[in-house]
This record gives C-alpha cells, sequence and structure tokens, in this order.
C-alpha cells in the first residue's frame, strides 16, 4: 500500500511556495531596505551602508546593545550551568517519583505565556526593589536566566540520554574516581551539548521583548525595546540595520548550534 | 580460604554470592574459586546469572548477600575503582572522545602511573596496533575496536581481567581470530581471564575450566574436557553440545532401557536418568549382545559426518553420530544400538 503523501496532493508545490514566500519576502525586504540610501522605507534609493553607520555612532544604540549583550552572555553562563545539573539530575538517577513533575518544573517558561510570568516578575521585583533599593541589571538577569533554562536544558538531556551509559561504568572500572570521570568523561561527552545549549539561551535572551519591558528599570533599554520604543515614533532604516546585524548574529549562532547538536561522536 | 601447601590466594573467590532485583533472584548462593592464570569461563544461557556474577566481581554492582574476595582480599563493599580488575566490556565502551591511545593510557593516567606512555605503547604493539596511536574510535573497524578495548583493560596489569560476551558482535571469521588471539594475549601476560559466553562452542575450545550456570546458580565446575564427558545434569548435558537422554533402571550390574539392557555404569543403582553423546553411539547388528533395539527413523547427512536418529520400541528417538559413508538403510531398517564402553553418563536430575 502506498503511504498518503500530502505532496502528492494538487496544489502542494503552490502552496509551499507561498508560505515560503510569506516566511521569508519580508526578511529579505527588511534586509534589502537597510542597504538603502534614501530616507524612505518604502522608495529604492541606491546602494549605502549609512544607516548601518549611523545606527553604530549612536549612542543609545550603543549603550542598549552592549547592555543586550551582557545580560544575554550572563544569562546563557547562569541558564546552562544550572540546565547542565538538572540534566545530571534527571537522567543520572534512574527513573523515581515525580520525575515528570519535575519535567513540568524545568520547562514552565516553554508552557506559561509569556506576559503572565512578565507580569508576575513585575510585581515581585518591584516590591524587592523597594525593600533592597536595588536597581541594576540584576533583575533582568535573573529573569532572562530563569527563562533561558529550558532552552539551555533539552540538548544537554539529549546528549546525555544519547551517551552511552558503560561509559562511566568503564571509566571507573579504570580506576577513575567518581569526580574524575565527571570530569575526564561525562563533561567531555557532554560539552557539545552544554555548548548548544548556551548558544540557543544566548539568542533567546537576546530576542526578548516581554519580560524585559516589563522588568526593565527607566534607562535599561536592550536592543529589542530599543526599537520598540523608535517605532513609536517613526519608522527609520536605522531600525532596519540593527534589524539585519541582529540576524546575522542569530543565523551564526544557530547555525553553530546545529553543528553542535548533530550526534557524531556520543557513541564510538 | 587457602589450600594447604599453597600460598597464594586464588585470583577471585564467590562466597555464597546471592543477588535480587525486586522480587527476582539474579544469583542465590553462588560459590566460586577462580585459581590465578586460568583462562575461566562463566557459560549459561541468558538470564542465567553470568553477567551478574561478574558484575559482583568487577564492583559495579554489591551482592545482596555474600563475599567476593580478590587475591585474597575481601572486596564485598569496594567500588570499582578501587579493585585491582579491569573489563572488556560487550559495547567495548571506548571513550569516543578520546584517541586510541588516550583509551589505553587511561587507567594508566588514573593511577598516576610514570610509566603510562611506555605501557601504552607496549600494550598497542601486544594487540598489534601500533600504527592507531592517533586514531578516534570511531574511525576503527569492530575488530580492531576490540583489541583496543582489550588493550586498555590489560595496561594496568589488573590481577584479574573480565570479559563480557566480547565476541558476541564479530562476525563467525573475526570471532575464531579473537578467539586465538584472547588465549595467546591470556598466556603472554599470565592475568587471570574470567570470560563470560553463551556459546558452549567457544568456552570449550578457549577455556582452563568452566562454570556452567543456570537460574543463578553453578550447576557444574571443571575443565572442559570433564563438562563435556561427564555432564552433571541433565542440563549441562543438554546445553554443551548435542546429548541422547534416557531413563532405564539398574538391576544386577545391567541398565534396562527401552528396547534391551547394557552394562551399568558404576556406581548406578536403582531408576536413573542416563546421557550419552551421539558420537558414542554406534549401530550393530539387529539382535547383538548389549545393544537396544531399534528402527531407523531418519537420517541426515552433514557433509563431515552423518545423523541417524532410532527409534526405541517405546517411541524415545535417539541419535547417532556416523561416518558419512555409512549406510544405514532406509527408514524402518532394524538396527542394534550400542553404547561406546564408559560413555554412558549417570544425571544428577
Amino acid at each position: 500500500m502506498r503511504r498518503f503523501d500530502p505532496a502528492a496532493l494538487p496544489g502542494f508545490a503552490w502552496i509551499a511556495v507561498g508560505a515560503l514566500i510569506l516566511l521569508w519576502a519580508p526578511i529579505a525586504t527588511m534586509v534589502v531596505y537597510s542597504f538603502n540610501a534614501s530616507q524612505s522605507v518604502a522608495l529604492w534609493g541606491g546602494f549605502s551602508l549609512q544607516w548601518y553607520a549611523a545606527a553604530a555612532g549612536n549612542a543609545a544604540v550603543q549603550a542598549a546593545a552592549l547592555r543586550s549583550v551582557v545580560i544575554a552572555l550572563s544569562a546563557a553562563a547562569i541558564a546552562s550551568a544550572v540546565a547542565k545539573m538538572a540534566a545530571l539530575g534527571t537522567t543520572r538517577r534512574g527513573g523515581f517519583r515525580g520525575r515528570r513533575v519535575i519535567y513540568l518544573v524545568i520547562n514552565q517558561p516553554l508552557m506559561v505565556p509569556e506576559i503572565v510570568t512578565a507580569v508576575a516578575l513585575l510585581i515581585v521585583f518591584a516590591s524587592v526593589k523597594v525593600a533592597t533599593g536595588y536597581a541594576g541589571l540584576g533583575y533582568l538577569i535573573l529573569a532572562h536566566s530563569a527563562f533561558c533554562v529550558p532552552f539551555a536544558y533539552l540538548p544537554i538531556r539529549a546528549r546525555l540520554e544519547g551517551m552511552d551509559r558503560s561509559l562511566e561504568t568503564a571509566a571507573a572500572d579504570l580506576y577513575a574516581t567518581p569526580w574524575q570521570t565527571f570530569r575526564h568523561v561525562t563533561l567531555p561527552i557532554l560539552a557539545p551539548g552544554i555548548a548548544a545549549g548556551a548558544m540557543l539561551a544566548f539568542v533567546i535572551s537576546l530576542d526578548d521583548v516581554i519580560i524585559t519591558e516589563f522588568v526593565k528599570s527607566a534607562g535599561q533599554d536592550t536592543l529589542p525595546t530599543y526599537m520598540l520604543g523608535q517605532l513609536r515614533r517613526a519608522v527609520t532604516p536605522e531600525v532596519n540595520a540593527i534589524s539585519t546585524a541582529l540576524l546575522a548574529l542569530t543565523v551564526t549562532l544557530l547555525t553553530a548550534f546545529f553543528v553542535l547538536t548533530r550526534r557524531r561522536d556520543t557513541k564510538p | 580460604m587457602t589450600e594447604p601447601g599453597h600460598s597464594d590466594p586464588p585470583a577471585v573467590e564467590v562466597v555464597r554470592a546471592g543477588k535480587r532485583y525486586g522480587s527476582v533472584d539474579a544469583l542465590l548462593g553462588v560459590d566460586l574459586t577462580i585459581a590465578r592464570g586460568t583462562f575461566f569461563t562463566l557459560l549459561g544461557p541468558s538470564g542465567c546469572g553470568k553477567t551478574t556474577l561478574l558484575r559482583l566481581v568487577a564492583g559495579f554492582e554489591a551482592p545482596s548477600s555474600g563475599i567476593v574476595r580478590i587475591g585474597g582480599i575481601d572486596v564485598t563493599g569496594r567500588p570499582p575503582h578501587r579493585r585491582s580488575v579491569n573489563t572488556v566490556f560487550q559495547s567495548y565502551a571506548l571513550f569516543p572522545h578520546l584517541t586510541v591511545a588516550q583509551n589505553v593510557a587511561f587507567g594508566l593516567e588514573m593511577l598516576g602511573r610514570a610509566d603510562a606512555r611506555d605501557r601504552t605503547r607496549e600494550m598497542l604493539a601486544l594487540v598489534r596496533l601500533d600504527g592507531f596511536a592517533d586514531r578516534r574510535p570511531a574511525q576503527l573497524s569492530g575488530g580492531q575496536q576490540q583489541r583496543v578495548a582489550l588493550a586498555r583493560a590489560l595496561a594496568p596489569s589488573p590481577e584479574v581481567l573480565l570479559l563480557d560476551e566480547p565476541l558476541s558482535a564479530l562476525d563467525l571469521k573475526l570471532r575464531r581470530e579473537m578467539q586465538r588471539e584472547l588465549k595467546r594475549l591470556q598466556h603472554e601476560t599470565g592475568i587471570t581471564f574470567v570470560f563470560v559466553t553463551h556459546d558452549q562452542e567457544e568456552a570449550l575450545t578457549m577455556s582452563d575450566r568452566i562454570a556452567v550456570m543456570e537460574g543463578g546458580r553453578v550447576l557444574q565446575v571443571g575443565p572442559p574436557r570433564e563438562i563435556y564427558d561427564a555432564p552433571a545434569t541433565r542440563f549441562v548435558a543438554g546445553f554443551i553440545g548435542e546429548s541422547n537422554v534416557l531413563a532405564g533402571e539398574v538391576r544386577e550390574g545391567r541398565v534396562h532401557l527401552p528396547g534391551g539392557s547394557v552394562p551399568a555404569p558404576d556406581g548406578a543403582a536403582g531408576p536413573v536418568t542416563l546421557a550419552i553423546r551421539p558420537e558414542r553411539v554406534t549401530l550393530a547388528a539387529s539382535g547383538a549382545p548389549d545393544t537396544l533395539a531399534a528402527v531407523l527413523a531418519t537420517t541426515i547427512y552433514q557433509g563431515a559426518d552423518l545423523t541417524a536418529h532410532l527409534r526405541l520400541p517405546d517411541g524415545t528417538e535417539i541419535a547417532a553420530r556416523l561416518p558419512a559413508d555409512a549406510a544405514p538403510g532406509p527408514p524402518g531398517t532394524p538396527h542394534g544400538v550400542a553404547f561406546a564402553p564408559g560413555a554412558l553418563r549417570v544425571l544428577a536430575e
């Protein structure tokens, strides 16, 4: 019997092409217009890098970009450290009761609507701010770390589950203490998963608007919230340039992520 | 406990070792003594407890009851990294992120051995992988990976080398080659090998001694010839090679079987279960003395020899291995079934 193949249905090719255009045409337009020499976002006036220069020279953009990178790097580091421990805890202890509950708790940010988390964080952090008087980047870093954990957790767990358990047994058999086994066998085999998780977390953090918008104090714009603020006034091609730069960075990191998560050397 | 006159304790001693998983008994009070420098095989079907026993010796699992001694020292509660025992795993378990040389050196480095480099080179030469030091395990064939696993486990010169069905993933030709290789390595290093297999032929050709296991118990321990020629139980007789099993009764020095009587084996009395190998069964003229009356049921030609299946008057079938040029005639031909002197074995149930 032939399997059902949606590609054989009439009009499949047209729908596929239409969907691809819908996905990519706006992005392509944005990229093209970021090189526009004219002031307009709708009329082509020749090739120019002026908007990139303008964005790079804008002190507000510089500050927002730096803030974004600091938050994303911190969040990626914290989230992947937490996720690594969570993954070891959930895969290395055999089955235990409440394991499913733990998966749910770890993956909470994937399921709870982001706006709900944002409001909740706003309320909690507002009272903490009043109580402590601290209003630095710490709140944003903490909030980003929290919602980045599941993104960092999944590739590490996949790596751990694909790892041959007898490797750790073999290390113990060859006189490695439990710590040496972790240091010389488990960790190096896990490393690509940890790196992939950290990159994913970095990209997710870099891109966040909703939670950042709610949690940030005055003057703590990240790149995305700065752009949102700009668009409320006037649409300038400068935003196109910043978006294109973010796109390039994200694509680079995600490509690295896919290369790292290709399972090549987990098994001999 | 050591035998009187021997100052060397045995390489491995297992005393009344039991292992339970939940409500399932994997081992039931196993006693086993493995002498130094021997090639010792644990043989049995899957689920018989042989791998569990191996894991108790390696320290990957703790016995529910009983004691494990290595070189005379009680190691029952010791973790694997504090036992002078190394393992060749069924899956090889080579470290994928390390080179062949780093794999072989792993144990030596964990022990902080200063001669790790020289010793690694020596071990790679021993398993004939001199040119492969900088490769990754994934770049090697199955047989080569097997050799790396062997070199890695032998490098620290353990008191005992455990091998968990290491040849089961190899094809027949490579397997034969590795069997010879293992014998050679055991001979050259003098290390005690404890080899786990379910393959009776492998066990017979490689071992100095074999322990046959079933259902969490050791049924019989002895050199291959003894296990083959004098199986102690019906299970051993059936598991190692082929056997005819017959029920009879001993009266006045003769054992009475369906179709006649033959001289009884020494010490047999009353109702007995007897085993005899097909190659020790011969055909004689119908009605000859000390034979059983039988008719030919089928013959199966096997190239090097011929197996004749004969039916005794009560319907019991008995197999006889004959030379390939034997002509037992068409089915239905009457024959006398004779047993080679001393070949009948009394089985314990």
